[in-house]
């Protein structure tokens, strides 16, 4: 019996349903903060992006809030999503109701640590307060943004899907 | 071998990575800044110390022939639970570590204490192993990044705070220290340089 229980299968078949069960549990017991836990960061982000704001509704699109204040809207944010060096960068971008842009958040990103990854830093992020389509370019085509030192790929990305982001708005009208 | 130099061996005559070259993947991809080597570390030292007590406690029940498959299979389960935990109950910290836990997986250090160490060794012998280790892989990879920093910017900053800063290298800045091949030629420097004055030998 002895033999058995220490026989090679046995205790590799005993390990690895150990570790299931055990990541099962894990899992189950961590889904649902996890989730609450990224909704939460988005809310941080928008009263950041928007600190006057009383309220937040889902706009249009589901990756679209309109920003509340005194029962009327000041502004709207939007989730945009760039192709980056290292996977998708997914951002928060509010702006204001002449469609100039107030401010820019990364949501996730995974951007060579150090290089890329250095979009998350608010002296890059700061850069995009107040620009409209025409400003939403590297400073090197004449931009107002400054590419990150080694991460010309990762700065693109962002700065490109701004500006696409504003093109849009500007053929709707412009204003949000 | 006392406690002690357990402890001592993994942060100098066995150094991880200046004298095993072992889990030189992660070490030379997020040595870019102090706050990415300390970040890693610190995730090293947990899931190595939880691998090494654990694959100690079950030494004598581990069949040799499948020991390896065992090992992966319990390092991989601890990283992912540590990767979810931190989501779920700290995701502040999940945000600024998040690139690395998966890199933990692919930390030969790891794999390798638990092969080398802590399958013949006592559970205490082998927490102290891990903790030996965890420290000479940090005093590396803050070496490294440390340099690599200086190099490529110009100053050494960590947590928002500057600790040295040389303006002539700041006004033309060697990008390529920051690159990964700059990992490689700093790393090989480095390693060169610990050689010739004797701090780290050859085993």
């Amino acid at each position: 019996m002895t033999n058995t229980l220490r026989s090679p299968i046995f205790v590799l078949t005993f390990i690895v349903t150990l570790a299931v069960l055990l990541l099962t549990a894990v899992d189950l017991i961590t889904r649902e903060r996890i989730v609450a836990a990224e909704i939460a960061r988005i809310r941080a982000q928008l009263v950041e992006l928007f600190p006057e704001m009383d309220a937040f509704e889902t706009g249009n699109h589901p990756s679209e809030w309109r920003i509340i204040k005194n029962g009327s809207r000041v502004g709207q944010a939007s989730r945009i999503i760039a192709a980056g060096y290292g996977g998708p960068i997914v951002m928060l971008l509010g702006i204001e109701l002449d469609g100039t842009v107030r401010g820019l958040r990364i949501i996730s990103q995974q951007e060579t640590p150090g290089l890329g990854s250095r979009i998350v830093e608010l002296s890059f992020l700061s850069r995009f307060a107040g620009i409209s389509a025409q400003d939403a370019l590297l400073s090197r085509h004449g931009g107002a943004i400054d590419a990150i030192t080694s991460a010309t790929v990762s700065s693109s990305a962002v700065v490109d899907s701004v500006r696409e982001t504003l093109r849009d708005l500007e053929l709707v009208g412009g204003r949000i | 071998m006392s406690l002690r130099s357990v402890f001592l061996n993994g942060v100098g005559r066995s150094n991880p990575t200046f004298v095993l070259l072992l889990g030189l993947c992660p070490t030379l991809a997020v040595s870019t800044s102090i706050d990415n080597a300390v970040g890693m570390t610190g995730s090293v030292l947990f899931v190595l110390l939880l691998s090494n007590v654990i694959v100690s406690i079950l030494r004598q029940w581990i069949p040799d022939r499948v020991r390896i498959p065992v090992f992966i299979v319990i390092i991989a389960t601890l990283v992912t639970i540590v990767e979810l935990a931190l989501k779920a109950y700290v995701p502040s910290l999940s945000q600024s570590l998040g690139i690395y836990i998966p890199l933990i997986v692919v930390n030969c250090i790891i794999l390798g204490r638990a092969e080398a160490f802590a399958r013949k060794q006592r559970p205490l012998a082998s927490a102290i192993d891990a903790v030996g280790m965890a420290a000479g892989f940090g005093l590396a990879i803050l070496l490294i990044s440390a340099v690599r920093q200086l190099l490529g910017t110009g100053s050494i900053e960590a947590f928002g705070a500057r600790l040295l800063a040389i303006p002539a290298f700041a006004k033309t800045p060697l990008a390529i220290a920051i690159l990964p091949m700059g990992a490689f030629f700093v790393m090989g420097l480095l390693l060169a340089g610990l050689r010739w004055i004797g701090v780290s030998e050859c085993e």
